[in-house]
C-alpha cells in the first residue's frame, strides 16, 4: 500500500506492507523498518519498531489524525484524501478572508454594508477566550455582505463579511 | 466553621477548592453557566445552581444572581477563587449585606489594593519602592503621550483593574501607543468592567518575584515565601517556580518583610500575593498586590506543605493564624506548567474545542490540578486554562527533569496545547541555568516551532491506527480484538 503523508506542510511518500496480524513493513525514507502493533484502547496503541517498545496515542480519522508520542502531537493526514474533503465545503477561507483561525465570539462590527473600506482598516473584532483580536482588510474595496452579527459565535475559518475588491488596486 | 461553601468559580481552581472542602467536611455549592452544565466543577460539587447564559456578566460576573444562588442554598461562605469576582470590593461588600462571609480580604482592602493607581501610591507612602510610572486621564490621547515620553520608551500600558495579562500592553514607540491605549481600555472594559489605564516604565530584563502572604483577622500576618513567575507569553504567567535562583537568604527576608509590612499597612486579611519585579541588580519594585489565592498557589503548597485553601477557609471562619514566621520553611523545589487551550504555534491564539482524549500524568511528586475531561466541550467564552501541571523534588535539576517527564506523558488530544513548547522552555539552556527574565521567551522563543520529531514513529502510528480500525470513516472502538483480526483479514480490499 502506498500513502502520501502530510506533516507539518510536507509531503512524505510511504510505503506499508502488512505481514502477520498485527505487524506490518514501513518505508519512508529510503528506510525499512518492522512495526508490530497492539491496541490497548480505541486511543492507545503499544508499537514496536525494529524491537524498539513506544506508546502511542491517537485520536481523528484516516483523513487527518492527531499522533501523541513523548509529549509531542503530530498531525498526519492523507494527502490524497483530504483534497476531496475540500472540494466539497466551500466554505472553508481562503488566507484573504475576513474568517477568525480559531472558534470565537464576534465582540464588534467597525463597517457597515456598502461602506468603502481602506486596505488594512479594522472592520470586525473577535474574542476567543477572552483574549480579542482585530479583523482587518486584505486589500481596499466596498464591504458587500455581512455575515454575522455582534454576539454571534463563528467557527474557525467561517467568513465573517465579504469585500468586493477595488479593480484598479490590480488583480492580486 | 462553615458547614457549606458557594464556589464562585469554574474549571480547575472551583474543583481544587472543593477537594479542600471535603477534606474539611464541608458541603459545595457549585454555579455554573448554560456552556457548563456539564462542567467537572459543577460534578464534583454536591449541589449546583445554574446562573444563566454563557456570557459572564450573565453568570460567572454576575453578583446578583450568585448571592442568590448562596441564599437558596444556605451557603455560609463564597470561594471566589481567582479571576471572575475574586477581587471586586462590590462583590464582597454585597456577601456582607447579605451576611455571607467572602474568604478573601475586607472589600476596602480589594479597594485599595484592586485599583493598582491606589496600590501603587500607598506602597510608595509606606516606603516600598515602586515602578517609575503615570496616571493619566483614559480620555485625554494627548495626555497618554505626553507620559509616555516623559517615562520613556518601551512603556507598559495596564488597567488600573487590572490582572492576569489582561488589558496589558507594552508599546516601543509613540506611533504605537494610541492604538495600543484603546486596545488595552477595551479589553479592560470587557474583562473587568472598567476602561482605566496607566503606564509604567516597561523593564525588559527583569524577574517577576512575588511574596505569598496570609494575615489573619487578629492582625497577625507572615508570608509564605516567594514565587518566581518571569515565564510569561502575553504577560500571563505560564511557568512558575519556587525558590527563585535569584533570591539570596538575605533578599528573601527583606522582601517578605515588606510584603508584611504592605499587608499590615492596607488592613490586610486572608491569603494575598505581593508581586514585585527584580532587576538584576538585586533591585525590587512593587508591582501590584493580588488580593485572592493565586493560580501558582500549588508550588508554595509544594514546597511549604500548608493548604493555602483550608487557612483561606480557617481566617475567614474568624480563627487566629497559628502559624509563626520561624515556622515556615520551604523544601525541595516545586515547578508549574499552566496547560492552556491554546496554539504556540499560532501566537499562542485559543483552541477551545472538544477533548478526545485525556491520560493526565502520574507518579512521584506529581500534581495535576485540572478541570476538564475526556469528552469536555472546552467552551470559546471563558478563560483557556485547562489545567495545571505542578511536581516538586530535591532540587530544581531534579524537579525540572521531573516536569518534563510528566509532560510527556500528559496526553491531550483534540485540542492545541503548549506541553511540547513547554518541554523545550524547560530543557533550553537559559532555563536550566536559572537565567529567567520576564522577556525570556520573546528572546529565546519568538517564532517557536516544534522539532521534527519522531517522524518515522509517528507515521508508524498513524498507519497502524488506520490498519487496526478499518475502513476509512467513522469506527466504532467495540472489540479491538475483533476488529483487528477481520481488519488484517480483510486486507484484501485495501488500496495496494
Amino acid at each position: 500500500m502506498e500513502y502520501r503523508l502530510k506533516i507539518a506542510n510536507e509531503i512524505l511518500p510511504v510505503q506499508c506492507q502488512p505481514e502477520v496480524q498485527g505487524q506490518f513493513t514501513l518505508s519512508m525514507g529510503g528506510r525499512q523498518v518492522v512495526v508490530a502493533a497492539q491496541r490497548i484502547s480505541s486511543h492507545q496503541m503499544a508499537l514496536t519498531i525494529d524491537g524498539r517498545r513506544v506508546m502511542v496515542y491517537t485520536s481523528g480519522r484516516a483523513e487527518a489524525k492527531e499522533v501523541f508520542i513523548n509529549g509531542r502531537t503530530y498531525t498526519i493526514s492523507d494527502a490524497d484524501l483530504v483534497p476531496q474533503r475540500r472540494a466539497k465545503s466551500s466554505a472553508s477561507a481562503a488566507p484573504a478572508d475576513i474568517a477568525p483561525p480559531m472558534p470565537a465570539v464576534v465582540i464588534k462590527i467597525l463597517v457597515a454594508q456598502g461602506e468603502r473600506i481602506a486596505k488594512g482598516q479594522a472592520l470586525i473584532v473577535v474574542a476567543a477566550m477572552k483574549m480579542e483580536t482585530t479583523l482587518s482588510a486584505p486589500y481596499a474595496g466596498v464591504v458587500a455582505k455581512i455575515h454575522v452579527r455582534e454576539g454571534d459565535k463563528v467557527a474557525a475559518r467561517q467568513i465573517l463579511m465579504d469585500i468586493e475588491k477595488d479593480s484598479e488596486h490590480g488583480s492580486t | 466553621m462553615f458547614s457549606k461553601i458557594l464556589i464562585a468559580n469554574r474549571g480547575e481552581i472551583a474543583v481544587r477548592i472543593m477537594r479542600t472542602c471535603r477534606e474539611l467536611g464541608i458541603a459545595t455549592v457549585a454555579v455554573y453557566s448554560e456552556v457548563d452544565a456539564r462542567a467537572l466543577h459543577v460534578l464534583s460539587a454536591h449541589e449546583a445552581v445554574a446562573l444563566g447564559p454563557a456570557e459572564p456578566q450573565q453568570s460567572y460576573l454576575n453578583v446578583e444572581k450568585i448571592i442568590a444562588a448562596a441564599r437558596q442554598t444556605n451557603a455560609q461562605a463564597i470561594h471566589p477563587g481567582y479571576g471572575f469576582l475574586s477581587e471586586n470590593a462590590r462583590f464582597a461588600r454585597a456577601c456582607r449585606d447579605h451576611g455571607i462571609v467572602f474568604i478573601g480580604p475586607p472589600p476596602e482592602a480589594i479597594e485599595q489594593m484592586g485599583d493598582k493607581i491606589k496600590a501603587r501610591r500607598i506602597m510608595a507612602a509606606s516606603g516600598v519602592p515602586v515602578t517609575p510610572g503615570a496616571t493619566v486621564d483614559t480620555t485625554d490621547e494627548a495626555a497618554w503621550a505626553k507620559a509616555a515620553e516623559a517615562l520613556g520608551y518601551p512603556v507598559l500600558v495596564k488597567a488600573a483593574a487590572g490582572g492576569g495579562g489582561k488589558g496589558m500592553r507594552v508599546v516601543q514607540d509613540a506611533q504605537a501607543l494610541p492604538a495600543a491605549c484603546r486596545a488595552a481600555a477595551s479589553e479592560a472594559q470587557s474583562a473587568f468592567g472598567d476602561p482605566t489605564i496607566y503606564l509604567e516604565k516597561y523593564l525588559a530584563r527583569a524577574r517577576h518575584v512575588e511574596i505569598q502572604i496570609l494575615a489573619d483577622g487578629h492582625g497577625h500576618a507572615v508570608h509564605l515565601l516567594e514565587r518566581e513567575c518571569s515565564i510569561q507569553r502575553r504577560h500571563q504567567k505560564i511557568i512558575e517556580e519556587t525558590p527563585s535562583t535569584a533570591l539570596s537568604e538575605e533578599l528573601r527576608a527583606r522582601m517578605g518583610a515588606a510584603a508584611v509590612a504592605a499587608a499590615k499597612a492596607s488592613g490586610y486579611v486572608n491569603a494575598g500575593t505581593v508581586e514585585f519585579l527584580l532587576d538584576p541588580q538585586g533591585r525590587f519594585y512593587f508591582l501590584e498586590v493580588n488580593t485572592r489565592l493565586q493560580v501558582e498557589h500549588p508550588i508554595t503548597e509544594m514546597i511549604t506543605g500548608l493548604d493555602l485553601v483550608r487557612l483561606q477557609i480557617e481566617i475567614a471562619a474568624g480563627r487566629p493564624l497559628a502559624l509563626r514566621q520561624e515556622e515556615i520553611f520551604g523544601r525541595g523545589h516545586a515547578i508549574e506548567c499552566r496547560i492552556y487551550a491554546e496554539d504556540p504555534e499560532n501566537g499562542f491564539f485559543p483552541s477551545p474545542g472538544r477533548i478526545e482524549f485525556l491520560k493526565e500524568p502520574a507518579g512521584p511528586g506529581i500534581r495535576n490540578d485540572c478541570g476538564v475531561y475526556e469528552g469536555f466541550e472546552v467552551p470559546v467564552e471563558y478563560d483557556p486554562i485547562l489545567a495545571k501541571l505542578v511536581v516538586h523534588a530535591q532540587t530544581r535539576e531534579l524537579a525540572i527533569r521531573r516536569m518534563i517527564r510528566a509532560l510527556q506523558e500528559y496526553v491531550i488530544l483534540g485540542l492545541k496545547t503548549p506541553v511540547a513548547f513547554l518541554i523545550d522552555v524547560l530543557s533550553a539552556d537559559f532555563f536550566q541555568k536559572g537565567e529567567t527574565y520576564t522577556n525570556g521567551l520573546d528572546v529565546h522563543f519568538a517564532q517557536w516551532k516544534p522539532a521534527k520529531g519522531e517522524l518515522e514513529t509517528a507515521v508508524a502510528a498513524y498507519l497502524a491506527d488506520t490498519l487496526l480500525r478499518g475502513a476509512p470513516g467513522p469506527a466504532a472502538a467495540g472489540d479491538a480484538a475483533i476488529v483487528e483480526k477481520s481488519l488484517w483479514q480483510t486486507l484484501g480490499n485495501w488500496r495496494l
